[in-house]
């Protein structure tokens, strides 16, 4: 299918449904350490979010890696909770399948670690979300190809999406709007995949823990739903430095006074040098593009 | 004569065993890079010929350890060992045929989840021929906390009295001089990033473009070699800092992952770089100032 020049292999992807249930937040039992040593107890993890959702600031909260609207599990044995973070790609559908909001539909928004699925719904279902409550998520999207970019890697993206941003084809360029660009040497957690894995999992952080880079670079405005392209940086199989590659991704959870951590970025495209043209637009936000805020101004 | 809090330092016995070999994945292939299948030698075990001293990059093997590899199957231990074990520490093997062998530890690394924190212990040839997997090995832990007199802005970590004496460091006009093979710019740093503390561990420098490895010379690279890095610090963590700068000592190997290269365990970490400076020296390498190599 052709969409604005543009064509994919949507039409052989499987949609399989893959499970979850919301978390509930979890602490620690002593204080974290911040970049300057200070201990810290914040909430931020996991649960129901009643007054965070995509489109929301990254930043400025009383938190520490802020996730958004429901973040689901699945609590199975490994395998089980890897394939809904790998198979839950961003714009799939979700349904609640039990308690109170029965049959209420969400958006999936992001990924956090290997095992955290963000989920967001409107505000009413929020507030009748209970914790424990399951989540079926339609998984479309692994394997998803643009004809004449089959060296750019697809990743976590739902064809939806990519549709829905007005990703197009510009001569051997394929340009993606993005909120703002960022310098790869502001990467940390999750460089590398050790924990996460495979790229194709989870997130890594644009770090927040030298506050003085973050306002010279002007990174404080990100807000969580943002699609941001990240220079240098290529996560075909890893994510790692490469000089010319550019990795888009979108914004999974909030900042950070963690040594090396910040606000996630879930990849979901990666492209060699010269494959990729970021096109800069201030909306470019996940809940603008999907229509999940029309509470805010774009 | 720089002055320490040496005689306020604890000294402990902790203890690990020396592992197996471990692959990356837990079954087939590790992906490297730019998408080819790996087989990752190098991780945990004894590796004979390849020792603290040789170049990090070359081999068949990915995130090598040279040298033995010690740890602990329980996860407490094997945290306590790391981060209690400092660089330049005396070792002796508690069992088996290399009873009473001694080494010292010269590097720590890190594997992920459900995989092995180990470190990198050096014996000589004679004693690695006698050495078997799963011998007992004590380490005689001292060096954490520390601290140089003058200088409070400056967190030294996971290094020995002994080795910090070896180096002869030196002050000048407040700044502590410390020798490195060179000085690495801050945006080559990777997996290691966000990890709890420096204290356990390794900060890979990535070497998964072969464009900046040539531009940068990572490719000389040895174990045990002192390296530098701009704009970042492990005061509590490892984190991008402008302004910041770390010495470290390479304690595994290069990498053919995204994200991955050889692996440095912090020795000096300051939020302000003007408090190191940081002097070139092609002989500043573990070895070198332990003696652990008199072939080199």
């Amino acid at each position: 299918m052709r969409m604005a020049g543009m064509r994919t292999n949507k039409e052989r992807l499987v949609k399989l449904s893959v499970m979850g249930e919301i978390q509930h937040p979890t602490a620690t039992g002593g204080y974290r350490t911040t970049f300057d040593g200070k201990p810290l107890m914040v909430p931020g993890g996991a649960g129901v979010k009643l007054n965070v959702r995509v489109g929301d600031p990254a930043y400025g909260w009383v938190s520490d890696h802020l996730e958004p609207g429901a973040c689901i599990v699945n609590t199975g044995p490994a395998r089980q909770f890897t394939a809904l973070n790998a198979f839950a790609c961003v714009g799939n559908e979700a349904r609640v399948v039990a308690g109170d909001a029965k049959g209420a539909l969400g958006t999936v928004t992001g990924k956090h670690g290997w095992t955290k699925t963000f989920v967001d719904f409107p505000m009413e279902t929020l507030e009748r979300l209970a914790i424990g409550d399951r989540i079926q998520v339609t998984g479309w999207g692994v394997g998803l190809e643009v004809e004449g970019f089959e060296d750019v890697r697809i990743m976590s993206l739902s064809p939806a999406l990519l549709e829905a941003m007005g990703a197009r084809v510009e001569g051997s360029q394929l340009a993606v709007p993005v909120a703002k660009v960022v310098e790869g040497r502001m990467m940390g957690s999750g460089m590398g995949g050790g924990s996460g894995g495979i790229p194709d999992l989870g997130d890594f952080d644009v770090q927040s823990t030298c506050p003085e880079l973050t306002g010279a670079l002007g990174y404080s405005d990100i807000r969580i739903g943002d699609i941001l392209a990240i220079k240098d940086m290529l996560s075909h199989y890893a994510r790692g430095i490469h000089p010319g590659a550019v990795t888009i991704g979108v914004v999974s959870h909030g900042a950070s006074s963690m040594s090396g951590h910040g606000p996630g970025v879930s990849p979901l495209i990666s492209a060699p040098p010269g494959r990729l043209k970021p096109v800069l637009n201030p909306s470019s936000n996940v809940a603008y593009w999907l229509g999940l805020r029309p509470d805010k101004e774009w | 004569m720089l002055k320490t809090n040496v005689e306020n330092l604890v000294k402990m016995k902790v203890r690990g065993e020396v592992i197996h070999p471990e692959l990356w994945v837990e079954s087939g292939y590790a992906t490297t890079w730019d998408g080819r299948p790996k087989l990752t030698v190098g991780i945990g075990g004894i590796v004979h010929n390849v020792r603290v001293g040789d170049p990090v990059f070359g081999w068949v093997a990915d995130h090598l350890n040279a040298g033995v590899a010690v740890s602990d199957p329980d996860h407490a231990k094997q945290m306590a060992l790391n981060t209690f074990s400092c660089i330049g520490n005396r070792v002796k093997a508690l069992t088996g045929e290399a009873k009473g062998a001694r080494g010292v530890v010269v590097g720590k690394t890190y594997f992920f989840a459900g995989r092995s924190c180990r470190i990198v212990v050096h014996f000589e040839p004679e004693h690695l021929q006698k050495l078997a997997i799963g011998d007992r090995v004590e380490v005689e832990a001292w060096g954490t906390g520390l601290g140089v007199e003058g200088f409070d802005d400056v967190r030294v970590i996971n290094l020995s009295p002994d080795l910090f004496e070896a180096m002869g460091l030196e002050e000048k006009g407040g700044r502590l001089v410390v020798p490195v093979v060179s000085v690495v710019p801050g945006y080559m740093m990777g997996t290691g990033v966000g990890r709890g503390s420096a204290e356990y561990g390794a900060w890979d420098i990535q070497s998964c473009s072969p464009e900046l490895n040539e531009e940068l010379g990572l490719e000389g690279l040895r174990f045990g070699d002192l390296v530098a890095v701009t704009d970042v610090s492990c005061d509590y963590g490892n984190t991008v800092y402008e302004g910041g700068l770390i010495v470290g000592v390479v304690s595994h190997g290069a990498s053919e992952l995204g994200g991955h290269g050889p692996g440095l365990a912090t020795i000096f970490t300051t939020k302000n770089k003007d408090r190191i400076e940081a002097v070139v020296d092609a002989g500043a390498n573990v070895a070198r100032y332990l003696g652990l190599r008199g072939d080199l």
